[in-house]
Formats: structure tokens, sequence, C-alpha cells
């Protein structure tokens, strides 16, 4: 079988069949992603510039990676193995501009699922009969997948067919949809070998998709974290037969528990560190602001512009713009043209912010108010209130415009049964016994930037002095201490 | 992050408008996260079986398939908190259309 190379500075050489080239990388939806930011961290760390086109074809290679170490053990159906290695690649091809940030206006997820149910009905799937009765809403869905599930559909279909996948597959694979183990028009033990493979890439805890974007996030940003030996952790998967229900579940070797834990502690570091950053945030709002006030000056539903039929076919935004295979470039496109002289754009483009933050992390929160009283710092992060009560009061008393954004670190949950670790013998137990990820300690306190006017950063003792006041509760009646 | 929540704050703007309120249905939050987005658009409600995971660790309650009924005040003030940490842009539009739904 020909392969392409792919020079990966993550993960080295990434070898892909030539007939997936053909068929699925060299078509107009996979080259998009090129055009795709794969994180909202670019203000931050600035060679952060990766895509979601080389994070696909890195999920593609972990993919691979997991097949082959699951078939050192157990056979699997080449059925199975191909849809799975072409899920990995597909998971982001319907993904919206500006990574997750304007994925909701897309529309109502139900909406999107209506049409996906549409898709798969005038192809005659019927092997999919229980996805017709899913409420979607209680599932993991988010709007790209489903979105890129309808491209599998209604774009990849006859391609995935010819490369030996099953398209209803592949596409519950992206969405992360399992079989209902409990209707009995399914196989059981079949059913739950499928499962297995589609909580692979649309997993809980441990996936591909996360695996790559882990490593890959960390290589392009820069940042130091722990570090996931992704071929320990890979070659620790394994299929095995439940012995009460014979039913296929995943599991890992104990050699890989280390490993897990890097892996749940760096996207909690990711989360909390870089997602959690004041910059990114702010930025977030910014942009969020620019592309609001653009729908508004065309008088126009956000929907019109990420519209998940520009995946198939140009459509008319309105009497100027037409948009076609969305990505960053156009939004960045409609915001320069119409947007030139708004201000949360000015600011969002030349990064030259109007707004700093008066602490840039809770220590530093700390060491402000500790000054004062050891007291004042944990009263403002057990009250969330005060937060408001202090920007009202910066107006009132200084004149001060701000706004605070919350930051509370939350740390990722591991719930009882979503990993287990698997020993020779062929007991198992469950990884919260051995780490304990279930409790956040932070679900009790609230931790948020408050960001000034820059014209007053020179200020900040003013400010800190009133923050103060509010919590030693000095002022009353507008009277100041 | 800006402009986006998920059930447990609206839950947390009910409680903080309406301390005693006895039950609340899946359906009723489910009608009043629609409202919120017909308001506004940009405002990410995230409703899925992993957030309703974290509900459940924090009341106890699988919201998705029971009510909830007559909750703790210390599982209320945890909804609260959450709510607090909104955004108050987020945090007027939810308040308003709770106010609405309930006529409060």
């Amino acid at each position: 079988m020909k392969e392409k190379k792919f020079l990966d500075t993550v993960h080295g050489y990434i070898y892909v069949p030539e007939q997936y080239c053909n068929k699925l990388i060299d078509t107009i939806n996979f080259q998009r992603l090129r055009r795709i930011e794969q994180t909202s961290s670019r203000s931050l760390y600035p060679c952060a510039r990766h895509d979601r086109f080389i994070h696909s074809i890195g999920t593609y290679h972990i993919g691979r990676k997991i097949i082959n170490s699951i078939k050192n053990r157990i056979n699997i159906e080449n059925s199975i193995e191909n849809s799975y290695l072409i899920a990995c690649l597909l998971h982001d091809c319907g993904h919206s501009p500006f990574s997750h940030t304007f994925e909701n206006l897309f529309g109502d997820i139900t909406e999107l699922f209506k049409i996906y149910k549409e898709c798969i009905k005038s192809k005659g799937l019927d092997e999919n009969i229980d996805i017709i009765n899913i409420d979607i809403d209680k599932t993991d869905v988010k709007h790209h997948e489903i979105i890129s599930a309808i491209l599998c559909i209604a774009i990849y279909y006859e391609n995935i067919i010819e490369l030996g996948g099953n398209p209803a597959l592949v596409a519950r694979m992206i969405m992360g949809i399992g079989y209902d183990l409990a209707d009995t028009k399914y196989t059981d033990v079949e059913q739950s070998l499928k499962n297995c493979f589609i909580s692979l890439l649309h997993g809980d805890v441990i996936d591909a998709d996360k695996i790559d974007y882990i490593c890959r996030d960390k290589w392009a940003s820069g940042y130091i974290s722990l570090s996931v030996d992704v071929e320990r952790l890979i070659s620790s998967i394994i299929l095995y037969k439940d012995k009460g229900t014979g039913l296929y579940n995943i599991g890992y070797e104990k050699s890989a528990v280390n490993e897990i834990k890097s892996l749940i502690e760096s996207k909690n570091f990711q989360h909390n560190k870089i997602y959690k950053h004041h910059q990114v945030i702010y930025e977030q709002k910014l942009l969020k602001d620019s592309v609001k006030a653009l729908t508004d000056k065309l008088a126009i539903a956000p929907n019109l512009i990420f519209n998940y039929k520009a995946l198939l076919e140009p459509q008319r935004i309105n009497n100027d713009n037409i948009i076609y295979m969305p990505t960053d470039d156009d939004i960045i496109s409609l915001l320069k043209s119409n947007l030139h002289d708004n201000l949360s754009f000015q600011e969002w483009f030349s990064r030259s912010y109007n707004y700093v933050p008066l602490w840039k992390s809770i220590s530093e929160m700390q060491s402000l108010l500790s000054i004062e009283s050891d007291s004042l710092f944990t009263k403002l992060l057990k009250d969330g209130a005060y937060y408001d009560i202090i920007c009202k009061k910066f107006f009132e008393l200084a004149n001060i415009k701000s706004f605070a954004l919350d930051a509370t670190p939350t740390n990722k949950k591991v719930f009882d049964n979503q990993v287990k670790i698997v020993f020779p013998s062929g007991k198992s137990i469950d990884f919260n016994k051995l780490y304990n990820y279930k409790n956040n300690s932070c679900d009790d306190i609230t931790f948020k930037y408050i960001f000034i006017d820059k014209k007053f950063s020179q200020n900040k003792d003013k400010c800190i002095q009133i923050i103060v006041d509010v919590l030693n509760r000095k002022e009353t009646n507008g009277q100041q201490s | 992050m800006y402009k986006s929540l998920e059930f447990k704050e609206i839950l947390g703007s009910i409680y903080l408008l309406n301390k005693i309120k006895e039950r609340i249905t899946y359906q009723e939050v489910r009608e009043i996260s629609n409202e919120i987005n017909k308001i506004d658009t940009f405002i990410y409600i995230r409703n899925t079986r992993l957030s309703n995971a974290f509900l459940q660790d924090i009341i106890g309650v699988d919201f998705m398939n029971e009510d909830i009924i007559n909750l703790s005040d210390e599982d209320r003030q945890k909804l609260e908190r959450c709510f607090i940490r909104l955004d108050i842009e987020t945090r007027n539009v939810v308040n308003q259309v709770v106010r609405n739904y309930y006529q409060l």
C-alpha cells in the first residue's frame, strides 16, 4: 500500500495511505482546516499558529498507533479499523472558525441533528434507527461534531465506502454516540467493541483527539508543563471482555497510571493557566463583541455567517457578501471591511488593550489584599458578589470604568468507571481509587480578574484602597472612609 | 468563559431570585435557555451529559432524569455561586428571562 509522508514536529513522520490523501485530505473541506486556528491562545503564545489541519493528521497518527497496539491482542474487523482511522482524520472537518468561540452560532444543536438524520435517511442507512430517537441534548455532542458527521454523509459518503469504512459508524465515532446495548436488535458484543472505538476518539478522559492536542498545544505554545509519554500510554490500552456481561470495555495496564495522571494534569494546566489567562479571556471577549457588532451592523443573524451550508456551497450573507468554506480569514476580512472604526475590533486587531487587569493571578490578588489584612483576600474569594460592588464603587468614587471576568480554577473531575486499570490477573480497579480526581477544591471560591480602564493603571493603589474599604464595609450611604 | 454558561448557572439564577422554589424541572430550564438564546444568540449554553454529571456531583440530582425538589440551603448556595461567576452582561440576561418566565 503506497503511503505519503507528513513531517510533523510533534510526532515525527506520519504515514498516511495515498488513498486516504486522494479521497479525504486533498479535498476542499479538509484543506479548509489549514486556515482554522487550533487554539484561542495565540495572543498569549505567538508561536501557537498550529491549525486544525495538522491536528487532524496528528489525531489520525495517534489513532493508527492505538489500532496497532490493540491488534497485538485481539482481531479487529477491517470495517471497524478503517472507520476509526477515517473518523480520526475527519473528526474536525466541520469545525467553526476561531476554535470553539463561535461554535454555538451554527444554531440549535437539535436542529443541526435533525439535518444529520435527514442525511442518513436520504442514504437509506436504516442501521442507525436508534439514532432517530436519541435526545441529542442528553449527549456530549458539540455543534462542530454534528457538522463533521453531516459532511461524512453528504460529501465523503462514497469515498468512505471505497476506503473500506462505514460512513454511519464514522459519523457515530465523530459524535461520540455509542450503540445502545440494551437494544436487542444489535449483537451486543460486536456493538460493545464499536463503542470502545467510539470512546477512543470521543472519550471522557482519554482519546486520540486529546492525546494529540495536549502534546501539540504544548509544543506549539512553548509552555512548560508535565509531559505525557504517548507511546507508553497507547501501548497500555487493552480491550477486554467483562467476565459478567461478555461485553468489551476499555482498560489500561498499570504501567500507564502515571501517564494517565500526567494527561489529566496537563489538561488541567492548559485549562487553568492558558484558557483562563487574563489576556486570553479578555481577547475572547473582544472578539465576541466584535462579531456581535458585525452582525448588528450588517443587520443579519449570526448563523448567516456561521452557516453549515457554507461548507457545501456558497451562501449569500447579504447583497454584498458571500461566504464559502468559512475560515478565520473570512471572519477577519468581514470585520476589517465593516468594522474598521469599531472600538472592540480595533482593540482586538491592534492588541492595544484599553483595559488592564488589576491582578494577574490569585497569588497576586492575595499579595495585594494581604498587605491590609489576611482575611480580606479570603472574604473576596468566598463571596463573589463583592466583585460587582467593587466595580460599581470604582466608578462612583473615582470615575474608573471596570468589569470583572471569571477565572476560577476548575480541575477535571474523573468520575467512577470512566478509567479502569487492568492487572495481569484480569482484575480491574477504578482509576479514582488510586488518584482521587473527583473533588474540585475550588468549588467554593470565586476568582475573577477585575479589568480597569488603562488610563487609571497608575492608580492601582487607589483601586486597592477602594476594594479594602468595600470588604471592610467602611463605606455606607456614599460616604468614603 | 465570557458569555458561556451551563444549566447549573441558570439554576443558580432561579434560586437567587426565588429562594423558596420547591421544584424545578429539566423542561423549565430548557425553555429558559431557549429564551436566553432568543435575546442574545452569542450566549453559549452548554448542556451535555458531562455537564449534567458535574451538576449531579454538586447537588446529588441527575437533573436530566429527575426534578430538583426542596434543595438544601448548602446546595442552593453552590449553584448561586456558579451563577455569580458569570459576567454581568450574561447574568442580566439570565435574570431577565428567569423573572419573565416565573413572573417574579
